[in-house]
């Protein structure tokens, strides 16, 4: 794709020094930057690496690589997000023993921006999840949560807007249904809500009022099922205001992400990084100075 | 394709000629890493070593040397089936008497296999690190067939004590080497997970009043030193359903 704009932008000047009246100096200059989105989901509390025992993912994962990496990434001098998609905690004794302090403190330590919750991070019940959550120095997020007849009230925002950069990033989480998933005994009183309409609800917010220049949904609903159950697919195809749809739950690994019409057919782009840490997810995000909103991606450069 | 690409650059300018103000989203670019092979982070690794040293103390015991690879496939892994083997040999332990059926949700096996060799502890917390309970029930056989098509439904599960033969449905169900008796009174051992609904059990709430005997976890733990004989690769207790 970068080949092709750069063929354009030659292509284009060319053309401007031509017709000799074009105001293409911006152009030629190739004003372009990235803002780089890392993501991860399911982690599982996989705090080390598949242990090496002839399994298919023995010696993937783990924390300290993946801080590692990050900060690679970080070096590289763009704006980053990194996020998680839910279920942090449970499936190794770290979760059992220390009930997701360890979990909650490494990724404050990456400095992770945002997170949402899965089904599993309520395998601690409410009173376990809010023991942790002083660990976590970064905001978690649900729009279709009620606690508010519970111990969590107040704790988890809709949404937050993020600042990075020139870049106003409006993120917002969204819940899979917790009953048949998650004992009642565990979620207690949080009431689900329908997931389309709250995230309908705080997209718009965030977009027409709030005015950002980008709306990520972090999602544990999962990428897609076979029946009519609600997915990131389904979400996606519903939404109006949302550029990106972050998910997990289902630990897909993708070969490329995914884009789907939403309800005024603009796409929308959704991605997954497979699960237990053995992935992280980026997505550069390259923006172009210019005046129209060319939201389709790529769809103004097919030009060879 | 030339003709084309010149309508594309006049309509780009058309709409870009003028006075570019601001930023607009061109494209996104995906990346997977794998996160293999890469160094680590010093600091991350120094505020994981004090848990990691109590865990490995508590959890690098141990418990057997299993003599083959069990793993989990569905409907019929010998990892799930000798799962719900134990849960019924220690259900019967503790209860002193037989124990038909176990039943249990391939779902709550969260780890892919267990290879031959050492078993630790450890494994066992990532094999089922859900607190989650035994529960006895008396069941009809009206109603442990309903269950066992919810099961069937849901491409067969972890099962012990029976043989499930499937054709556009179940076609047959036989326990113990009988066929089921609609009629008689089945012992049944399930988790509480399933039991309070989860993976579209509810129905089992239609059985006796449940009895609960303590941590799947801790059955398994148990059982898996006393088990004679774990299930063989190629063992079916659902057929037709492979």
């Amino acid at each position: 794709m970068s080949k092709n704009r750069r063929n354009f932008i030659k292509q284009a000047s060319l053309l401007g020094m031509g017709m000799g009246m074009l105001p293409l100096t911006a152009w030629a200059k190739s004003e372009e930057k990235r803002l780089v989105i890392l993501h991860t989901n399911d982690w599982h509390s996989r705090i080390e690496p598949f242990p090496m025992d002839g399994g298919r993912l023995q010696g993937q994962g783990g924390a300290a690589k993946r801080a590692k990496l990050i900060q690679q990434i970080r070096e590289e001098g763009h704006e980053v997000l990194l996020l998680d998609c839910g279920d942090i905690f449970q499936g190794t004794p770290y979760f059992n023993v220390y009930g997701g302090e360890l979990e909650f403190k490494l990724m404050s330590e990456m400095g992770y921006d945002a997170a949402t919750l899965g089904n599993h991070d309520f395998d601690g019940g409410l009173n376990g999840l809010k023991k942790q959550l002083p660990h976590a120095k970064f905001p978690i997020l649900c729009a279709n949560y009620d606690f508010s007849e519970t111990e969590l009230a107040g704790k988890f925002a809709p949404y937050k807007i993020v600042d990075k950069g020139q870049w106003k990033v409006g993120i917002l989480g969204i819940g899979i249904e917790l009953d048949g998933l998650v004992p009642e005994a565990l979620y207690g009183a949080t009431k689900y809500q329908d997931p389309i309409e709250a995230a309908n609800k705080y997209a718009a917010l965030l977009k027409q009022e709030k005015n950002c220049d980008l709306v990520i949904c972090l999602s544990h609903l999962g990428y897609k099922y076979s029946g009519n159950k609600i997915s990131d697919q389904v979400l996606a195809s519903q939404s109006e205001n949302i550029d990106i749809i972050l998910g997990g739950h289902t630990h897909t690994f993708m070969e490329k992400p995914d884009e789907i019409k939403n309800k005024i057919q603009s796409p929308v782009t959704i991605n997954q990084a497979g699960w237990g840490g053995v992935i992280l997810g980026r997505l550069d995000l390259i923006w172009t100075k210019g005046k129209t909103a060319a939201k389709a991606h790529n769809s103004m450069l097919k030009v060879s | 394709m030339k003709q084309n690409s010149v309508k594309y650059l006049l309509l780009f300018i058309v709409l870009f000629g003028q006075a570019c103000s601001s930023w607009n989203l061109q494209s996104i670019e995906p990346t997977y890493y794998k996160i293999d092979s890469l160094g680590v982070d010093s600091s991350i690794q120094a505020m994981t070593l004090p848990y990691k040293q109590h865990i490995d103390s508590v959890m690098d015991v141990k418990l057997v040397d299993l003599p083959l690879d069990l793993t989990k496939n569905k409907p019929n892994g010998n990892l799930g089936l000798w799962m719900a083997d134990a849960c019924r040999a220690n259900a019967a332990r503790k209860l002193n008497r037989s124990v038909d059926v176990a039943l249990l949700n391939h779902g709550g096996i969260r780890r892919p296999y267990l290879k031959k060799g050492p078993v630790t502890l450890g494994m066992m917390y990532e094999l089922m690190p859900f607190d989650n309970l035994m529960v006895v029930l008396t069941v009809k056989g009206r109603l442990l067939k309903d269950i066992l098509e919810i099961a069937e439904e849901r491409g067969g599960e972890p099962l012990s004590g029976a043989i499930v033969s499937v054709k556009e449905g179940i076609s047959q169900i036989s326990i113990d080497g009988a066929d089921l008796d609609l009629n008689k009174e089945y012992t049944l051992v399930a988790n509480d997970y399933m039991y309070n609904g989860g993976d579209g059990y509810a129905v089992l709430q239609n059985g006796s009043k449940p009895e609960y005997l303590g941590l799947i976890r801790d059955a398994l733990v148990e059982e898996i030193n006393l088990t004679a004989e774990f299930p063989s690769s190629g063992t079916l207790r659902w057929i037709g359903h492979e």
